[in-house]
């Protein structure tokens, strides 16, 4: 015999595992959105919503703490059995004004004006970029070396093949290859199904 | 294809960067299967805190007459389908297998590295295999037992 003694305060304080006592809550009535649908959104929205913030922030590593934190909230709120009726806006928004606050603690900030509005172009460049990131990620791990070297580094050719100890135009068959897949990447795009809520 | 876009993302990009899995589980998440969720609401089942107390365990092995004098009975053969009564309350997962290791007489295999992360409050009465079952599949980790 097994018995559960929930603990409803502290659902908030704990991790992991009390996402599950969520789920139980979640299927007595007491949440919108169940830890499953959740984690399907989460996961195919957080790169672009990555990239969307990388354009604001322009950190790989401060973006994903920016998104990071607009889940954790959103979770929250759901948790506290409010209907978010637009997800997909609302974290974008989210996400957004995290990496205002963000800014706001950066000298150069100047405003949130500055921040480009979210509309179909930005979610456009968001789905986009996390196209191109993805391709980057799916190189060959020396094909990917060399591209990066060259497009992130500035590297020419020449010096490329000299730091690896590889021919020129093996450093030349490598960005080719990862061009190739990268057009790929780029040319298989399309709107993804969350895209009209503006 | 806009290779001054490539040249953006090429410029920022970092390895291991927005792997999803590594997302969702710093955020504190554990991917539950629909499986596990429907068991775990069928059988409701645990509760789990963060804030840890010493495990209260009563040892109580039904079938014995030795229970009666209070000692200590290890049946290697009949440890696994022995049946016993357990109570931990926010009690570390480490603490638990321990107690579990101790009061059924077996070794428990499979522990995850970051067992100490899990508090559990539970009562348990029944045997050690479904025990460890129940355990794991809430838990979603792969703990084994091995007979003493």
């Amino acid at each position: 015999m097994i018995y559960l003694s929930a603990k409803r305060e502290k659902y908030k304080q704990a991790i992991g595992l009390s996402k599950l006592i969520c789920v139980i809550s979640m299927r007595y009535g007491y949440q919108a959105m169940t830890i499953k649908e959740f984690e399907d959104i989460f996961r195919k929205m957080y790169l672009p919503l990555g990239m969307y913030a990388l354009r604001i922030v322009d950190d790989a590593d401060v973006s994903e703490d920016m998104v990071q934190n607009a889940f954790m909230k959103a979770w929250e709120t759901i948790e506290a059995g409010k209907a978010i009726d637009n997800f997909s806006g609302y974290i974008y928004f989210a996400v957004r004004n995290e990496c205002i606050s963000w800014l706001r603690g950066q000298k150069e900030f100047v405003g949130p004006e500055e921040i480009p509005e979210i509309d179909d172009e930005a979610i456009d460049t968001s789905e986009r970029d996390a196209r191109i990131w993805r391709a980057i990620d799916s190189l060959p791990e020396k094909c990917r070396l060399v591209f990066l070297m060259s497009k992130r580094d500035g590297l020419s050719n020449e010096e490329i093949a000299e730091e690896l100890d590889i021919s020129v135009k093996t450093v030349k068959n490598q960005m080719t290859k990862a061009f190739s897949r990268l057009r790929e990447a780029l040319s298989s795009g399309h709107k993804p199904f969350y895209l009209p809520f503006l | 294809m806009d290779k001054k876009e490539i040249k953006y993302i090429a410029e920022r990009y970092k390895s291991e960067r927005f792997s999803t899995d590594k997302a969702w589980s710093s955020m504190g998440f554990r991917r539950l299967s629909w499986w596990t969720v429907n068991r775990a609401a069928a059988a409701i089942v645990l509760a789990v805190g963060l804030t840890a107390t010493a495990a209260i365990v009563i040892n109580r092995h039904l079938a014995s007459p030795e229970d009666e004098t209070g000692q200590e009975t290890v049946v290697p053969d009949t440890a696994v389908s022995a049946v016993k009564v357990i109570d931990f309350e926010d009690t570390a997962l480490p603490e638990v297998i321990k107690q579990i290791k101790k009061i059924y007489g077996i070794e428990i295999e499979n522990i995850p590295e970051n067992a100490s992360d899990y508090k559990l409050s539970l009562h348990y009465e029944g045997n050690v295999e479904n025990l460890v079952a129940t355990i794991n599949e809430i838990l979603d980790i792969q703990l084994s037992v091995k007979k003493k």
